[in-house]
């Protein structure tokens, strides 16, 4: 295929391409009609209540203690992506502060210190949840392995 | 470090890695460099900047592989940040191109920041981009020489295809001396200890041609 020729045929989401779609893949889509669907007892709807826009923290806890890891950090992505793209460095302030890191993956916490990054001076609780993850990674991953595990991310 | 590595020969998705750079030589002779990275279900997915807003998942070349020598997990949010960049660019269909890098990022919301002096990204600055957002510098960019003979041929070679504005734009900032960082140059850096300057990536590019021309039909 020759590269400058393509014409740009973006598809909806990439993940239609793959035939079985998840309970974890629904939830990315439950905005729309599609959030009529979603298997009973599951997944949270967050955005049903704006002062439980932490709760999806529960799902991401969930996926993490499955291996649902990138999943997991989707979900991540995209809820806090739909906080701020909305402009609410409250809410995803809060998100932060609710953090339970022990109940997180290595990979998630890193995913969130780096959706979060560019918005670190709207997110004034950031800072303590680096000083947080620090600690919590010197513990447990040993102080060198820390540092190299949160180098740009702070 | 994170040697390149021939998809053939070491399969990135068997590999533990989530997310990689990859280089091909297109059917034209040039270099391109994208992004492969894993997702939660199916083979690896690719991400590329092959113009001006065209950044494209499809990727039809045999390529050299390799990921920058950071913990694992450093690399899962580069993955994420492919996901949340390519679901930003359907909404927009909007990516701009340009030269110069002096350390772009995306936003939260997968939106291009540029910073004073950049007009957008190449095939090569996008990947930088993208691992940068994820905490990875992968080059000191800083170290790149001007090569304005070199970058007006390459401009040249665009002219079958870009629009008169885009290619306006790139030889402005040719003129006004942007340094341009060439695929094979970020490959090779990914096989020094990062941040990697210059001269230590472009030791390694002339092997990886080599290399890469093994994989020629």
């Amino acid at each position: 295929m020759n590269l400058f020729d393509l014409k740009r045929t973006p598809k909806p989401w990439t993940f239609l391409e793959t035939p079985v779609i998840s309970e974890q893949v629904q939830y990315r889509r439950k905005t729309g009609p599609e959030a009529q669907k979603l298997p009973k007892g599951g997944l949270t709807d967050f955005r049903s209540n704006a002062s439980e826009a932490t709760r999806w923290l529960e799902d991401v806890y969930s996926m993490c203690a499955r291996g649902e890891k990138e999943a997991a950090i989707d979900v991540v992505f995209d809820q806090i992506e739909r906080l701020l793209s909305g402009g609410e460095f409250e809410k995803c302030d809060s998100v932060l502060r609710a953090v339970d890191l022990q109940r997180l993956s290595v990979s998630l916490i890193l995913s969130l210190l780096s959706v979060t990054l560019s918005a670190s001076k709207m997110l004034p609780y950031r800072r303590v949840l680096t000083a947080r993850t620090e600690a919590f990674f010197g513990r447990n991953e040993g102080a060198e392995r820390a540092a190299r595990l949160l180098n740009g991310l702070i | 470090m994170g040697f390149p590595v021939f998809n053939d020969s070491v399969r990135f998705a068997d590999q533990p890695q989530a997310a990689a750079a990859v280089l091909c030589r297109t059917e034209h002779g040039n270099f391109h460099l994208g992004i492969s990275y894993k997702r939660a279900f199916g083979p690896p997915n690719f991400l590329h900047l092959g113009f001006q807003d065209y950044l494209s998942t499809e990727w039809n070349w045999r390529f050299l592989w390799a990921t920058a020598d950071v913990e694992p997990e450093r690399l899962d949010p580069v993955a994420g940040w492919c996901r949340l960049i390519w679901n930003r660019f359907l909404e927009t269909g909007q990516l701009p191109y340009g030269i110069g890098w002096d350390g772009a990022t995306f936003d939260s919301t997968g939106r291009l920041m540029l910073k004073s002096g950049e007009v957008g990204l190449t095939c090569s600055t996008f990947v930088l981009s993208v691992f940068l957002n994820a905490g990875i510098k992968v080059v000191e960019q800083s170290t790149w020489p001007v090569r304005p003979e070199d970058d007006a041929k390459f401009v040249d070679s665009l002219a079958s295809f870009a629009s008169p504005d885009i290619l306006a734009s790139l030889r402005r900032e040719i003129s006004s001396g942007a340094v341009r960082i060439w695929p094979a140059e970020v490959m090779a850096a990914f096989a020094c200890t990062i941040p990697a300057h210059f001269d230590s990536a472009r030791r390694r590019v002339e092997d990886l041609a080599a290399d890469l021309d093994l994989l020629r039909p």
